[in-house]
């Protein structure tokens, strides 16, 4: 039995064995890819980037110290440590001071251990003060405003993209483009000097902040600053209150699951539209090269944002890190396939009023901020490449409900783990999908800077060349999944038979849809990737996840 | 013990050889139990008996080692739809979703039953001075757990189960409250089933009661018949006694010197035939309180234990 000396040695006690797990996947994960990386494959670099990047992430993600608090209703600073004899600051500072230390070993770990022996040099100094910084802001950021989780959420989305973007300032021809581009006279060098000592007061400042929120709520006071209150106030006393009737479970059900989750997405992209647009509004409006960056930009983010959210909405309740299913919930008379399938309801409505908000904004954007001259040269290609106005009409509705179909495949991948109630298998999931998409966003970029990078594609990743037979195998076994989990949830009336049609319906639909956006797409006379794009489509439309879903919750309810 | 238990017929729960063991502990062992329509039936155990186990596998939330259960007539596994809608349950953790408001949470329960009694739950909100535009997590944890009383009792379901009903309430609202509500349910020809560890409660409230240490059960049957079941002899020795006398049938010796007490099970007449062997001689007889019948048995089991 260990001796726990000191409060402080049972909080870094308590923090190691909760984050141990996530250290030993990023430990494995750097391993592997030392191990399986070849130092002269053209992929290496980018590999491993990807892989250090994953690895802070699951070593930071472990620090955030927080408790689902019923109350809140989103994890704060635990509460039963407000009745130790420790101080605030030793309370606060000490899981700060581990988080700090820790993402700058898994960072320096990388570096030595990864990206060195695989040719790369990157620097050791403002990196370690960049993510330091950021590890401090998060934490600060997720302890305050207890019971204010859209603000937090909003406030973690503009964190999460400057964090995601703002080391591009410290790379010198990053930067001295940019001091161009403002018309800086400054030396870069002096520049970052400069960009170093404001993450110094930045860190400081955030280990500030925190100790304020936590010795606010340790006397009781949710909030530290009492206007917001009477804000919130006035707010509520002019809500005019609509008692709400359902007509049937199944509206009720879409309306708790919207309120619990489905929102978070279309919020989101609201605040990342706002952050984005209004920012490069300001400094360059009508800019060509800002149009067409905006414009990626806006197209990619729901992708990328669907998969984090989908993360977290694919558990029984997003605002909290328990996987066990509320009882509440859980003893309500309806069937585990119909619960599912409400959920499988709001990702859809999710995700049809995110690409509606983007589509919006940028007819809005290009319409009256954008140059549109920057489409010209990619509109002329696209006239050359389909003739008749019909098919051109065809090709954008067609690709506008493709992108969406993708969102809604990214936003369900994880729903089984989720649903499941077994965290291993959960974050087992969660690592290999956010491994993958780090990896698929690492290549995407380094593949752009080269124009023939496609017609060398099969040079660097030979296994490429097998890519038909891998589709063909993954077709084949989805479909052997999906006979069994459906049989298996019509024997034992896991699903109601409305919930069952309904969701081979849209699959129907959905798989015809794509296939239709195939055969208007690609021109006559590609056959290859005309035959393989087809039978992708049959991969794309989730049938199989909800299944398991529906087997996971029904094992989960009844354990 | 196991005193005269209603029969599985017409049970509106019936639980027979129940186990369940979590990470190779086993938390039942072979639980049998039967609870007849209309009555108000205890469980009552000390923290970690299997109480809350045994409710989660009445509302099929825990699937059995071994074992049935039957709640309504149904598997509450194999048919959850049936059952649950039947059954009004009251968490001990109070796991209501603290965004909602008052109203809403009523609107929303009320979608998943057929026979919600809108203006009983309107009473009911009355009564307990519950305010509609309040958001869940904003109210006190004895107005929580009023909150989930009114959602769990407004559809008038055939079996009320309540884990804990009385951790958080004050002793006013749980005496005028909780136990009126109760006897309301079983006067209309529901059942109660609910767990505790509060025995004056169970002992005020109910009328069946079962008794459960350490995942076995140790007592079940009527409340009335178990009390008469067991006696406590007061004693006296003409010699003072330096150890506690041996009395084969007795659950329980407590004294010194020549002033002993004995529980023990009926019928008495043998023990007392023993006592008058060991020179002793019986002053008074009288009916136990649930409590001690409760803490003798657990001593019992607790010295049972450690010999073996």
């Amino acid at each position: 039995m260990m001796n726990i000396a000191h409060p402080i040695i049972g909080i870094t006690w308590e923090i190691w064995a909760r984050s141990k797990w996530k250290w030993l996947a990023a430990l494995i994960c750097l391993f592997l890819c030392r191990l399986m990386c070849d130092p002269s494959s053209a992929l290496a670099p980018t590999l491993g980037f990807g892989i250090t990047a994953l690895s802070i992430f699951l070593v930071m993600s472990s620090y955030h110290f927080t408790e689902g608090d019923r109350k809140a209703g989103f994890g704060s600073f635990p509460k039963r440590f407000f009745t130790m004899p420790i101080t605030t600051r030793q309370l606060v500072w000490t899981p700060m001071g581990l988080g700090t230390f820790s993402v700058i070993c898994c960072y320096l770990i990388a570096v030595y251990f990864l990206l060195r022996p695989l040719g790369q040099n990157p620097a050791i100094g403002w990196p370690c003060l960049y993510l330091s910084c950021g590890m401090a802001s998060f934490q600060a950021i997720i302890w305050a405003f207890p019971d204010r989780r859209y603000l937090k959420l909003f406030l973690l989305s503009i964190f999460a993209t400057i964090l995601a973007l703002g080391w591009l300032f410290f790379l010198p021809h990053m930067l001295e483009g940019t001091l161009q581009q403002f018309g800086i006279s400054s030396s870069p060098r002096r520049f970052q000097q400069g960009l170093m000592i404001t993450l110094i007061l930045w860190t400081v400042g955030a280990y500030l902040f925190a100790w304020l929120v936590v010795k606010a709520q340790r006397v009781g006071r949710e909030r530290f600053w009492s206007g917001w209150q009477g804000f919130n106030q006035i707010i509520k006393a002019r809500r005019v209150h609509r008692k709400k009737v359902f007509s049937n479970a199944s509206s009720a059900l879409f309306w708790m699951e919207w309120h619990q989750s489905g929102k978070v997405l279309p919020w989101a992209i609201l605040i990342l539209m706002l952050v984005t647009f209004i920012p490069t509004y300001l400094t360059s409006p009508h800019n060509e090269s800002e149009t067409m960056a905006a414009t990626i930009w806006m197209l990619s983010t729901p992708l990328v944002l669907s998969l984090v959210i989908g993360l977290g909405a694919s558990k029984p309740d997003f605002w909290k890190p328990e996987l066990n299913f509320p009882l509440f919930q859980a003893t309500k008379p309806i069937r585990a396939g119909d619960w599912v399938y409400a959920k499988l309801k709001v990702a859809f409505a999710s995700v049809a009023v995110t690409w509606l908000i983007i589509f919006l904004s940028l007819v809005i954007w290009i319409g009256h901020m954008g140059d549109l001259n920057v489409f010209e040269p990619l509109w002329m290609f696209f006239k050359g490449y389909q003739r008749h106005t019909l098919n051109r009409a065809l090709f954008i509705i067609l690709g506008a409900g493709t992108l969406m179909l993708i969102s809604l495949r990214l936003y369900l991948l994880s729903l089984p783990g989720g649903l499941s109630g077994s965290c291993m298998y959960y974050y087992a999931m969660n690592t290999c999908i956010v491994a993958a998409l780090f990896c698929s966003i690492a290549f995407a970029i380094r593949q752009s800077q080269d124009d023939s990078s496609l017609l060398k594609l099969h040079q660097i990743w030979p296994a490429i060349m097998k890519l038909p037979w891998m589709i063909f195998g993954a077709v084949l076994i989805k479909c052997l999944g999906v006979a069994r989990v459906w049989y298996t949830i019509q024997r034992d009336s896991i699903a109601s038979n409305n919930s069952i049609w309904w969701i081979m319906v849209f699959w129907a639909l959905s798989t015809l849809w794509l296939i239709a956006f195939v055969i208007v797409a690609i021109p006559p006379g590609v056959t290859w990737l005309y035959h393989l794009l087809l039978a992708s489509t049959l991969l794309v439309c989730p049938l199989l996840s909800p299944g398991l879903a529906m087997l996971c919750y029904f094992r989960n309810r009844s354990r | 013990m196991k005193l005269p238990s209603p029969s599985s017929n017409g049970a509106v729960i019936s639980i027979a050889g129940l186990h369940k063991t979590f990470q190779r502990v086993s938390v039942l062992k072979n639980v049998t139990l039967h609870v007849p329509k209309g009555c108000v039936f205890g469980l009552v155990g000390e923290n970690g008996a299997g109480k809350t186990t045994t409710i989660k596998h009445i509302l099929g939330l825990l699937k059995p080692d071994e074992g049935q259960v039957t709640v309504c007539g149904s598997n509450p596994i194999k048919d959850p739809v049936k059952v649950l809608s039947q059954v009004g349950y009251l968490s001990e953790l109070r796991d209501l979703p603290g965004w909602m408001r008052v109203d809403q949470l009523m609107a929303y329960t009320q979608a998943f039953y057929s026979n919600w009694d809108a203006d009983f739950a309107e009473t009911l909100r009355e009564d307990f001075g519950l305010d509609p535009a309040k958001k869940v997590k904003h109210l006190s944890q004895g107005q929580q757990a009023k909150a989930g009383l009114l959602v769990a009792l407004a559809y008038r379901p055939e079996l009320l189960a309540l884990d804990e009903p009385s951790s958080g309430l004050d002793p006013v609202v749980r005496r005028d409250m909780l136990e009126v509500i109760i006897r309301r349910v079983a006067n209309e020809g529901r059942t109660v089933f609910f767990s505790s560890h509060l025995l004056d409660e169970i002992e005020r409230v109910c009328d069946h009661m079962a008794m459960i240490h350490q995942g076995e059960l140790k007592l079940t049957g009527r409340l009335d018949d178990l009390r008469e079941s067991y006696c406590q002899l007061t004693l006296q020795f003409r010699h003072e006694q330096s150890e506690s006398p041996c009395i084969t049938r007795a659950l329980e010796v407590t004294g010194q010197g020549k002033h002993w007490k004995v529980l023990c099970v009926q019928p008495v007449q043998s023990v007392e035939k023993e006592i008058e062997a060991l020179g002793g001689k019986v002053l008074n007889r009288s009916t136990p309180g649930l409590d001690q019948i409760f803490f003798a048995i657990v001593k019992k089991h607790t010295r049972h234990s450690q010999q073996t």
